[in-house]
């Protein structure tokens, strides 16, 4: 019985000493984990500055081997995503999670889309869908940022009060105000009838109206290079206007001529296509073709892509034209001659 | 000796025709405008038809799209289809109308009351339709039901009388139509479609009639944000090729290709039917008022439309064909009410 009773105490005496133990060594764990987690954040935020720096960037932007970028790029996006789940507060990863999204799906989902021949159109729309997702996935993923500094921004968009939704933004915002907008336009451009996107795009037309705003003259004459296809692909009645669209080209020419040629196919698509200007759409496409890439090392990568597709555009011309008027008003030439 | 020359020469042409490959000889080149834009469902469809021919036919017969109105206006691509330039055309009842007035029929408001009703008579009606077209020189190879027609205005319409208050936007270039509009007393504006938007925004116009899906995507509900309730009248359309392209078309692959053209319209007029759900909703959640009329008002309707169908019957409406239409809705009620 004073055995159990001594067992007891000596138990209790033991588990009293344990308790103890746990304790002192859940403190020194809990502040050696606290200290290794912030050992951790540090190295990631130092880390992730690094891989969001312009230098890394440039990796990216000035490779001359699409191919290698088009199956590097899943893999990167994914691995900066996975480190803005641990630092959200992190702007550069954002951004560039974000960014790479909408370049990913443009350069490497919606472009070759729009390649991929008649016989494969089933093929063609997946690729489609898909590009749209991501589109809208970046999109959102950089609305994050914005909503940081107005938490009203969505409900003042939709309620078409652009100056109270967008007042806030400053230059630290353009590049988030811009690839927002871009990857909005984009996710509209490939599914005109989807109507939730469709009736914000005036939405995303007030951000990028806002980068204008700021800074005219952003990334070598992006901006201008969006309106090119703005007003040059949306119907009149939806705002398209080729005036503008020509009065964008000209200040994305003066802006960067010497490094990106996407204000060229920009026009030769939206504009050219539309006013069934086959020689302009020559013209333009031409002068992609004839860049020199060693004119600006920092676009290879987009300059390349630039030409196999302008390439691909001259190539399937005739999808785009009709043959002049002219010459087909001979009574019955056209089917007489096949 | 110059005799056996041409002899084997002759030969040779003939084994060269008895052998040639189907891939490898000319094909039967269609071009078809249409105004629906690029990537739109009607655009889709309209791929998905070029596809299937090419294949049904070995590549025999190819087909190019030139979507979003490159191509012009419904009525520029019937003008280009006469002459040569194009082959094909996707037209709207309103196109139809041009090639055979009885079309017209289709348009008439307030004389269908149901998407079966319609679909019944417009089955006894579609033989008699294309007949007329075929004698104008186009062959019909897709007719699509594409949703329904509904009157949009700045402010609520119950009745007819309501609606007196507003300036309608109608099509432009048909005088007989707006004839009939003004001896009823209304005000009207012959309008393009493409300026029917700023028509509205700028007080030009006050109230238009649309498909709801046009009414969503192209956000004129934005501004003219009541909506009547009943359904104006069905909208149809067709895909409508030269009769000589056609008929250059081996006899074989003609009943595969309407087939083919068939089974895409089934597929598009499900998928309109979906969209213009969306677009009820996305309009409604974006302040659309949808007024439902009386019994009383919808009986002044009726009346209304029909005193302005009996003016035009016989004179712009061939008599024979509103006869039989009305005959089939008889037929189709009697039917039901059994």
């Amino acid at each position: 019985m004073i055995k159990s009773w001594q067992l007891g105490r000596e138990r209790n005496n033991l588990s009293t000493r344990i308790s103890i133990l746990t304790i002192v060594v859940s403190f020194f764990l809990t502040v050696l984990l606290n200290f290794s987690c912030s050992l951790e954040k540090v190295a990631l935020k130092k880390a992730a500055s690094m891989l969001t720096s312009t230098t890394s960037g440039n990796v990216f932007t000035s490779d001359d081997d699409p191919e290698l970028i088009a199956q590097a790029l899943p893999f990167a996006i994914k691995f900066y995503e996975s480190l803005l789940s641990t630092l959200p507060e992190h702007r550069g990863l954002r951004l560039r999670t974000g960014s790479l999204y909408i370049m990913y799906a443009n350069a490497f989902i919606q472009t070759p889309a729009e390649m991929t021949p008649l016989s494969e159109i089933e093929t063609r729309q997946t690729m489609l869908a898909r590009a749209k997702k991501l589109y809208l996935r970046g999109r959102d993923i950089l609305l994050v940022e914005l909503e940081k500094k107005n938490p009203e921004l969505r409900k003042q968009l939709r309620a078409r009060q652009w100056q109270k939704a967008l007042s806030s933004f400053n230059q630290e915002d353009v590049d988030f105000l811009y690839w927002a907008a871009a990857g909005w336009v984009a996710a509209y451009s490939i599914d005109p009838f989807d109507m939730s996107i469709g009736l914000s795009l005036p939405e995303a037309a007030a951000l990028m109206n806002r980068v204008l705003e700021l800074q005219p003259d952003y990334s070598e004459g992006a901006v201008h290079n969006f309106y090119i296809l703005y007003y040059g692909s949306l119907p009149e009645s939806l705002g398209g206007d080729d005036s503008k669209a020509l009065e964008h080209f000209k200040k994305a020419e003066a802006l960067c001529a010497g490094s990106d040629t996407s204000y060229l196919l920009s026009l030769a698509t939206a504009v050219s296509v539309k006013n069934q200007n086959r020689q302009e759409f020559i013209n333009l496409l031409k002068k992609v073709l004839d860049f020199d890439l060693n004119q600006a090392p920092q676009n290879r990568l987009v300059n390349i892509l630039n030409k196999r597709k302008a390439a691909w555009l001259l190539e399937h011309a005739d999808d785009f034209f009709l043959p002049s008027e002219e010459i087909k008003d001979i009574p019955g030439s056209v089917e007489e001659k096949k | 000796m110059k005799n056996g020359f041409c002899k084997i020469v002759i030969i040779i042409w003939l084994f060269f025709f008895a052998f040639y490959p189907a891939g490898l000889r000319a094909a039967v080149e269609i071009k078809i405008g249409s105004v629906a834009p690029e990537r739109s469902p009607w655009h889709t469809a309209l791929l998905k038809v070029a596809r299937d021919w090419e294949s049904i036919t070995g590549g025999e017969v190819k087909v190019r799209v030139y979507p979003g109105g490159i191509a012009g206006s419904e009525l520029d691509m019937i003008r280009k289809v006469r002459l040569g330039v194009l082959q094909g055309a996707v037209l709207t009842n309103m196109g139809m109308m041009k090639i055979e007035k009885s079309a017209l029929v289709l348009n008439l408001p307030f004389l269908f009351n149901s998407d079966e009703e319609f679909s019944f008579v417009f089955q006894k009606l579609k033989p008699i339709f294309e007949a007329r077209v075929e004698e104008n020189g186009f062959k019909v190879v897709q007719w699509t039901q594409s949703g329904w027609v509904y009157f949009f205005s700045k402010g609520p319409v119950f009745t007819p009388e309501d609606l007196k208050k507003y300036k309608i936007s109608i099509t432009k270039d048909d005088p007989d139509l707006e004839q009939v509009w003004e001896r009823m007393g209304y005000q009207v504006v012959p309008q393009d479609t493409k300026d029917m938007l700023i028509g509205l925004e700028s007080g030009m116009v006050s109230a238009v009639y649309l498909p709801a899906v046009m009414a969503a995507s192209g956000q004129y509900f934005a501004i003219a944000s009541h909506m009547l309730a009943p359904k104006l009248s069905p909208l149809v359309g067709g895909l409508v090729l030269s009769r000589k392209i056609w008929e250059q078309i081996p006899e074989k692959f003609r009943p595969a290709l309407l087939k083919a053209a068939d089974t895409q319209a089934k597929l598009l007029s499900q998928e309109i039917y979906n969209l213009e759900e969306e677009a009820f909703r996305a309009m409604k959640e974006n302040g659309l008022k949808i007024n439902q009329p009386s019994e009383e008002a919808m009986a002044r309707w009726r009346e209304v439309s029909s005193r302005a169908i009996e003016s035009l019957v016989g004179r712009v409406i061939p008599a024979d064909i509103y006869q039989k239409t009305l005959d089939f809705i008889r037929e189709y009620r009697a039917q039901s009410e059994k």
